[in-house]
């Protein structure tokens, strides 16, 4: 049902919306339930779930479609009135996920019926849910475009640690070991820059901590490990 | 009953968020799309290492003497092991969650990197941005022998290296005979 109409003018009503569960593990699952709850209420668009392929419009396939699946998907596929869409909805129905190269799954809905939208995601959010209902619907339009780029090596920005490279991998270790990979790249990243700029030890810490007794405790702590790096 | 429920539901306020009216804020510390700084990408594939789905993928063409970084974000967990172990802090998820689309192949990003060419013209086994960041650090030790040795390696390829590795052997065991190709 591609084209420049949306759905609901090629029916002239609702859309009906059928739930497909090929052997997820019950996340996406949730997240479709959440769509349909007052918070997000996607009926406001008019989509509302039914029990039998027969009555559907649209399908939304959750789970990576296992081998024992695969048979009742096809099925499915051949009850359903035409024209109809299917929605893959998460990673594992979109290309199989974590699971793409089991014995035991096909690896995403496209391997057994063909999919109009995919919407990644382990799992997606709710409002992603409703995004993605309604770009396979014709309502809004996809956001995200293949991205090819030839990669000029002259246009390198190289990593340039302010004290030795080893001194700096051992910091950011530690660092990433107490605070966890986010807060330790964010912190790190303010402390070294406040150090360049000549702020002293003591106060660096205390401002990249930004009132988090914990951060600056941990980076306190560090005094040492940095101040063998020269700098 | 009934009637008591209508009262109270007057009384309460909307709960339904106008989502796609109006964007739906994410949490601090959010796990999105993954996105690769073009500039700071050094195509070394710690990323694909890492990746559980093997979501990015490191295809090696040395023939058109270039690798390419591919992600599929049709099969991301957004786990973010990539970010976490990214050396050059190159990969990094965005606020982005809308990522819906219409084809498998709006939801593939392709890096493509220039695989380095020695002095003799044989392609390497790593890229240009690679050697380069590699050198980068060699010139903060101290030691300058071993940076200058150390450099001169690394601007051969595989079989260069193994053979001046050899000679060097050879030399240093028995004086005079070394130089030859070997």
């Amino acid at each position: 049902m591609s084209g420049p109409r949306s759905a609901y003018e090629v029916l002239g009503r609702s859309v009906y919306l059928l739930h497909v569960d090929s052997g997820s593990c019950n996340g996406c699952d949730i997240e479709v339930l959440d769509a349909l709850t007052p918070y997000f209420d996607v009926e406001r668009f008019g989509v509302k779930l039914v029990a039998s392929p027969k009555h559907a419009d649209a399908v939304i396939v959750t789970g990576p479609v296992t081998r024992q699946f695969s048979a009742f998907l096809k099925r499915v596929y051949q009850y359903l009135p035409k024209p109809t869409v299917i929605i893959a909805c998460g990673s594992c129905a979109c290309g199989g996920g974590i699971w793409h190269d089991t014995y035991s799954t096909l690896g995403g809905v496209d391997k057994v019926v063909p999919v109009d939208t995919y919407i990644p995601g382990c799992p997606p959010r709710p409002s992603a849910i409703i995004h993605g209902v309604l770009v396979a619907l014709g309502v809004l339009q996809q956001k995200v475009r293949r991205v090819e780029k030839s990669l000029r090596p002259s246009a390198l920005k190289t990593l340039r640690p302010p004290t030795d490279y080893l001194t700096y991998k051992e910091v950011l270790n530690t660092l990433k070991r107490m605070l966890g990979y986010r807060l330790a790249g964010r912190v790190l990243k303010n402390y070294l820059s406040l150090l360049e700029r000549g702020v002293g030890r003591e106060e660096a810490a205390r401002e990249a901590a930004g009132g988090d007794e914990r951060v600056e405790a941990v980076l306190k702590a560090l005094k040492e490990v940095v101040g063998g790096g020269g700098r | 009953m009934s009637l008591k429920l209508i009262v109270k539901s007057l009384a309460w306020r909307r709960v339904t968020r106008r989502y796609p009216y109006e964007p739906h804020p994410v949490p601090e510390d959010f796990r999105g799309k993954v996105e690769f700084d073009p500039d700071a990408c050094m195509g070394c594939g710690a990323c694909a290492n890492v990746c559980p789905p093997n979501a990015i993928e490191v295809i090696e063409r040395p023939g058109e003497g270039v690798r390419v970084i591919k992600l599929f974000i049709g099969r991301c967990i957004f786990c973010g092991r990539c970010e976490e172990n990214c050396p050059v802090a190159a990969v990094r998820q965005t606020d982005e969650f809308e990522l819906a689309s219409r084809s498998r192949e709006d939801l593939e990003v392709l890096l493509k990197h220039v695989l380095a060419v020695d002095g003799e013209g044989h392609v390497m086994e790593y890229t240009e941005r690679e050697l380069a960041e590699a050198m980068e650090l060699l010139a903060t030790f101290e030691d300058r022998e071993l940076v200058r040795k150390l450099g001169e390696y690394a601007r051969m390829c595989r079989s260069c290296r193994v053979r001046e590795g050899v000679n060097s052997i050879v030399k240093s065991l028995r004086p005079g005979l070394g130089g030859g190709e070997g």
